[in-house]
């Protein structure tokens, strides 16, 4: 005879997953939702610092009045569709090659996709212009070579020279990344249905594999759009010689004013809740009561389709893409590292090995370097920790507050690097966690965890939302209670996206700086801020050189993380 | 009578305006094979959640071994790890990333299980499902048939209270259906296993099931025996929902033309004997089967597993033809394509395929 | 071991003090046990070589203390403090702040506390070290910030491969259709030296130059420092508004043949306060350290340093200037425009830039 161990209030389960929602929406309230409540209401005041407040809407007026606004939201957008349309059908082929078929050559592309976002932008988009600048660039000086060339055929300096470099620096690498895992994530059976039915691999595609991949997809998607507003470095570059100016500059130009006008910056931030919310509306009616559980306990299979004679056009496609968008600009990179003067050839003695010395000798490397690491596990610890849990409550049917979470979750992104900053030191500095927060490690950890949010969120709910509910409930039933159930079974399944988020924060945390510029002290100084150090010195040759060592310091971990970690539960078939 | 295993007592759930489950009450004594029957969305599959403690109700009580373990009304509610009940889901819900050893071995990891014992009980659990000698196998590369076992033996390894079978058998193909059929319920019979089985596949409840209820928005429509519910059925939607099984009499031959059943004026069905071993020579028993397992052929026609035939009527239903046909004292209707056509009263055959039939003791 | 060095040094310089130099010295003595005890002296500046590798490590070397040094954007730096010091935390004890920084933010938002009392070292406080006779407190009460730099900036920088030196005698000449899309500018548009330099322009000239030359022109914009220099080196873009000194002289090293051009016949040479000027934070968390450090930093020692590495001359009488580039020591006897002189800073420049870019704004309509 059996009894049952312990009667509990009712409830028990639902009070429990209610902690948790009311915990998290409590969390980010405070560490996103407070932040920006500061900034808005600040942004109201007209007072001179350090006086009384007087509140009005003089810097939002200001700020929106200006002739140069709409025109520049309107350049910002342009580029963002257009590089973001080309990017996505690209990246969208690229993760399904390298996930679901037999291409060979796979995990170097997806190794090279990883590798090139981590690879500083700054430095690369210089070297697109040593590429195609139209009087000195290489590419151009090998096109006048030709006999029916005449004049420079390329120039950076457009919105089509934007739009490419947007393609060679993070666009596409960053899409495929994401996507990579959560097509793998996707089981054959519903592939092979499709092909048993009759269709072909391309209608497999359209019919079958983009559809149930669609919540993914549309994460991906919105949150490189997103990202294609709020970038600037970019058009700063290419832009500022024609007079192309985007939207993300001129928030930028508010905050370095002096004395800086962070209420105008805040007017112009909020334009990108606006779009936010537009997004997460439609995003959400997209969405709404299709069901999207593609992995199952059953069935779950890694067979992959069958190129053919096209696996190798299909590998050749994306090594070319990979040589010409990354490795091409980056060996410029790695040369401009080890010149006296990056791009300068026709110099005496070119190439010099003083950059890398004078990195390694520089009295504050080694604590820096101490403390991005220390920050950066940090950051993809608690991550991986926290995003887990809150991509697995948002994949849940039963949150009640899911669309308020989920703005949470997207704020980070939304709002300005540097002004998010100031919102959270305002934080830590209102809070009493601020003697352990406030210039610490710790601190900027914390900062950089919240910073990551979108990407981290949507890429655990897209896992969990292909993630059948029998897995958890047939441990339930099999009396696991929740958090067992959720490390042994839940956390294990998303793995590989566990390793995608977590080399994401790791690799963002080390090279973040807008962030941690407001947080830290220089006891807990990141490598980052040499990096500003460097490049607002004007020492590009030791900025390329400190960025491709952080690059570097990825990579190795991201090896290794390959070596020890996927294995387990990457790819299950093997 | 015992006390029940299990109460389930006017439990009602709801889904915002949809009511899923509407005071629903049935009992489950030790040892008994009850089955929820009904078509899709009646609620069967929630009220089997509601037992494994997924699903919450809204009003009503459960109670197990005569402990309270739903009441909303008295703020009871045990969450499904406290209720030592064991599932096999529709899908199976193998963890891909563990090995088979590893899923089965799972239920008893969570109780704290010593490593020695553990492993005796799950290697006891893989040969009692068949699969001995698969345990370091990934349960992702098994055959869909194999996956089953490994739910099977995982729901088994720490000797449930009840087992939870949601339509374990529907995504596995026919002759795998009816081997693992069998299986299911010697294996119930020899561990006296208390089931609680949910499926729409009326033959399927009525060869397993000790007594069926059939459900139907969310309530249980009638309660009884395979037998009880076939003969009386207590509404017309049960006739309808069982109407389509055709039901012979015979009696059991064994003997040197293998394993038999004599339906009666000459007319016999010679089936596999493996999976009837437990019937005795002699023994009245029920064959069922369904309608389109049987084929029509011209009266003339002579072999193995066809019976004699009259068509009493026939009906044209534009894709095929619906022929109300007599044999072996009873009537009932089948179907055909609509090119086979043959007349009112034509002498006809029907050819049944002995894989697809179903025996079924009378009742004791 | 060179702070054991150092007292034997103080000591012989105060025996030749008459009276009071004695109180003075034990005073000092007080300061420097009392900052020893304080653990550490926090500044705070721009991003900055020569602070990182030559002033931290000298210092601590000298005195034992340790600095802490916070380097960002002077924007964001005034923004961190303002909001620091609104949630009543005092982290600063020293300023290194550009011109802008202190003239418009830490004065007027009085986050100062005097300077002037607490620099007590004789070497500091001896009138004959300076040129101006004595420490030249910037402030309109002379007091609260100490102006140690005062060099000749470049006005403008062309590559002589490109155009003739005699072809740029006055400003005239920058508006000559040949240079059409040939003059590079930082970025006029935003807060920077671009902005800076078009200020000085319309204050000069009026606004229909600054019309002609930043529109009918068609001056190159960039917000990058090195951009614009490489575009002078390889003259696509020959001549350079705000190309900064440094980055010129290691191409000119390498034989590009770049001239920096200082004033033009009808504008006059300007100096100005670059890098930092000295100033101490109120309610300072280390006031003795502060105490200690501002006193070095204004000392031959702690000038020389900077003026070494970052090749700006001081105001200092005894600093080595043979290794500067001679165009960047002011001449005795020029009339010289005065960038970083207060009321300028304050108002006059911001004025003027506020009209250079509403006429820039006005040409995207």
């Amino acid at each position: 005879m059996t009894t049952i161990a312990a009667t509990a209030p009712a409830g028990i389960r639902f009070t429990r997953f209610r902690r948790a929602e009311f915990g998290a929406l409590a969390f980010f309230a405070l560490v996103m939702g407070l932040p920006v409540a500061f900034l808005v209401i600040s942004s109201f005041n007209i007072a001179p610092p350090s006086k009384e407040a007087v509140y009005a809407l003089d810097n939002w007026t200001r700020a929106f009045s200006d002739p140069g606004t709409l025109s520049a939201l309107w350049m910002s957008f342009l580029i963002s569709i257009t590089h973001l349309v080309p990017g996505m059908i690209l990246s969208v082929a690229m993760a399904w090659l390298i996930a679901r078929t037999d291409m060979p050559g796979g995990t170097l592309i997806e190794f090279l996709c990883w590798f090139a976002y981590f690879v500083p932008d700054f430095p690369l988009v210089l070297a697109w212009i040593l590429l195609l600048d139209p009087n000195f660039g290489f590419l151009n000086t090998a096109a006048s070579a030709l006999p029916f060339v005449q004049g420079p055929v390329f120039n950076p300096y457009s919105f089509w020279g934007i739009v490419w470099v947007h393609l060679s620096t993070g666009g596409v690498w960053f899409k495929v990344m994401l996507l990579a895992p959560i097509f793998r994530r996707l089981g054959a059976t519903l592939e092979e249905a499709a092909r048993v039915s009759g269709a072909n691999n391309l209608t497999v595609i359209w019919r079958i594999t983009l559809p149930v991949m669609l919540p993914g997809v549309l994460a991906v998607a919105a949150l490189s759009f997103i990202r294609g507003l709020e970038s600037f470095n970019t058009e700063l570059l290419l832009g500022t010689p024609v007079g192309i100016y985007v939207y993300a500059t001129r928030i930028y130009d508010y905050t370095r004013h002096e004395p800086p006008a962070f209420g105008e910056a805040t007017a112009l931030g909020s334009v990108f809740l606006v779009v936010l919310a537009i997004l997460a509306y439609f995003y959400q009616r997209r969405l709404k009561g299709k069901k999207f559980t593609v992995v199952t306990g059953q069935g779950y299979s890694t067979l992959r389709v069958k190129l053919g004679k096209w696996k190798r056009v299909a590998c050749a496609g994306c090594l070319l893409y990979a040589a010409v968008m990354m490795l091409l600009p980056l060996g410029f990179l790695v040369l401009g590292s080890a010149m006296r003067r990056y791009g300068f050839f026709h110099i005496s003695a070119p190439f010099t090995v003083a950059h890398w010395q004078n990195m390694f000798t520089d009295p504050l490397f080694f604590l820096s370097l101490k403390n991005s690491l220390t920050i950066a596990a940090i950051t993809a610890v608690a991550g991986v920790a926290l995003y887990s849990t809150v991509g697995y409550l948002l994949a849940c049917k039963k949150l009640r507050s899911a669309p308020a979470l989920e703005m949470l979750t997207w704020l980070p992104w939304v709002v300005p690097g540097i002004l998010m900053s100031l919102g959270l030191l305002w934080m830590f500095l209102a809070t009493p966690l601020r003697t352990v927060l406030y210039g610490s490690v710790w601190g900027i950890a914390l900062a950089l965890t919240i910073k990551e949010s979108p990407v981290c969120t949507q890429a655990f709910k897209a896992a969990f939302l292909q993630l059948g509910g029998d897995l958890e409930e047939a441990a339930r039933v099999s009396g696991a209670s929740w958090s067992y159930t959720y490390r042994k079974i839940l956390v294990p399944l998303v793995a590989p996206v566990a390793a995608t988020v977590g080399l994401i924060s790791f690799g963002n945390a080390l090279t973040s700086i807008s962030t941690p510029v407001l947080l830290y002290s220089p006891r807990s100084r990141p490598l980052a801020l040499l990096l500003l150090e460097y490049s607002f010195s004007g020492e590009v040759e030791r900025a390329a050189a400190l960025g491709l060592l952080i690059t570097a310091i990825v990579s190795v971990i991201m090896l290794v993380g390959r070596r020890f970690v996927l294995p387990m539960t990457g790819n299950i078939s093997q | 009578m015992a006390k029940p295993v299990l109460e389930f007592l006017e439990v009602a759930k709801r889904y915002g305006d949809f009511n899923a489950v509407e005071r629903m009450s049935f009992t489950l004594s030790a040892g008994e094979f009850f089955t929820l029957l009904g078509p899709s969305g009646c609620g069967k599959t929630t009220t089997l959640r509601l037992v494994a403690g997924l699903e919450e109700p809204d009003a009503g009580e459960i109670i197990l071994n005569g402990a309270t373990i739903a009441s909303p009304r008295r703020g009871i509610f045990v969450p499904p790890d406290k209720r030592r009940m064991g599932m096999v889901f529709q899908s199976y819900a193998i963890w891909p990333h563990m090995t088979v050893f590893e899923n089965v071995a799972f239920p008893l990891r969570v109780r704290g299980e010593p490593a020695q014992p553990l492993r005796k009980k799950v290697l006891a659990a893989l040969e009692l499902v068949g699969l001995s000698g698969l345990e370091e196998r990934g349960a992702t590369n098994l055959s869909g048939g194999q996956q089953q076992r490994v739910a099977l033996a995982r729901a088994l390894a720490y000797t449930p209270t009840i087992l939870l079978l949601d339509e374990p058998l529907s995504n596995l193909d026919a002759k795998l259906r009816e081997q693992m059929r069998s299986e299911l319920r010697a294996l119930q019979r020899r561990l006296n296993l208390t089931v609680l089985y949910v499926t729409h596949d009326q033959s399927e409840a009525m060869t397993l099931s000790d007594r069926i209820a059939v459900v139907r928005q969310g309530r249980a429509e009638q309660i009884g025996s395979p037998v009880e519910i076939y003969e009386k059925p207590a509404s017309s939607f049960v006739g309808d929902f069982l109407g389509r099984t055709v039901v012979l009499e015979g009696s059991v031959r064994r003997g040197a033309g293998g394993f038999t059943i004599d339906l009666g004026g000459g007319d016999r069905l010679s089936l596999d004997e493996n999976n009837h071993a437990s019937f005795a020579e002699g023994e009245t028993i029920r064959v069922v089967c369904r309608p389109e397992d049987i084929r029509i052929l011209a009266g003339g026609a002579v072999g193995p597993n066809q019976v004699k035939a009259r068509v009493n009527e026939v009906a044209y239903l534009g894709d095929r033809l619906e022929y109300t046909v007599g044999a072996c004292g009873r009537t009932f209707v089948i179907f055909a394509g609509k090119y086979e056509r043959y007349p009112a009263g034509a002498d006809i055959r029907l050819a049944f395929d002995p894989a697809h039939l179903m025996l079924l003791k009378l009742d004791p | 071991m060179s702070r054991l060095g150092m007292i034997p040094l103080l000591l012989t310089a105060f025996c030749l003090l008459p009276t009071g130099a004695f109180a003075q010295q034990k005073e000092w003595e007080q300061t420097l046990a009392a900052a020893k005890k304080e653990g550490s002296v926090v500044v705070v500046g721009s991003p900055d070589p020569v602070m990182r590798s030559d002033i931290i490590p000298k210092f601590q070397a000298r005195y034992g203390i340790p600095v802490e040094f916070l380097a960002g954007r002077s924007s964001e730096i005034v923004t961190r403090i303002r909001t620091e010091r609104a949630a009543g935390i005092y982290s600063v004890d020293v300023f290194l702040s550009g011109p802008d920084t202190t003239g418009t933010a830490l004065y007027p938002e009085k986050m100062l506390d005097p300077l002037k009392p607490l620099l007590v070292l004789p070497e500091v406080t001896d009138g004959s070290k300076w040129k101006k006779g004595k420490p030249w407190f910037a402030d309109p009460e002379e007091r609260f910030v100490l102006r140690p730099f005062m060099s000749v900036a470049s006005l403008l920088f062309i590559n002589t491969d490109f155009v003739k030196p005699d072809e740029l005698k006055s400003t005239k000449d920058l508006l000559n259709p040949k240079w059409r899309g040939k003059i590079s500018t930082e970025d006029a548009s935003t807060t920077g030296a671009g902005a800076n330099l078009a200020a000085r322009f319309h204050h000069q000239f009026g606004a229909d130059f600054i019309k002609k030359l930043y529109l009918e022109q068609k001056v190159v914009s960039t917000r990058e420092r090195r951009q614009f220099t490489d575009w002078l080196a390889r003259g696509t873009q020959p001549i350079c508004l705000n190309c900064r000194e440094d980055d010129v002289r290691p191409l000119e090293k390498e034989g590009f043949k770049l001239l920096e051009i200082f004033e033009l016949s009808d504008l006059a040479a300007s100096v100005n306060g670059s890098p930092w000027m000295l100033s101490v934070a109120n309610r300072a968390p280390h006031p003795n350290a502060a105490k200690v450090f501002v006193n070095w930093m204004a000392s031959k020692e702690g000038l020389e340093l900077y003026a070494r590495g970052y090749g700006s001359a001081t105001l200092r009488t005894d600093v080595d200037e043979s290794f500067l580039n001679k165009g960047n020591i002011p001449k005795p006897g020029v009339k010289y425009f005065d960038d970083t002189e207060w009321s300028w800073i304050v108002t006059g420049r911001h004025e003027n830039r506020e009209k250079v870019w509403k006429i820039l704004k006005e040409s995207k309509k």
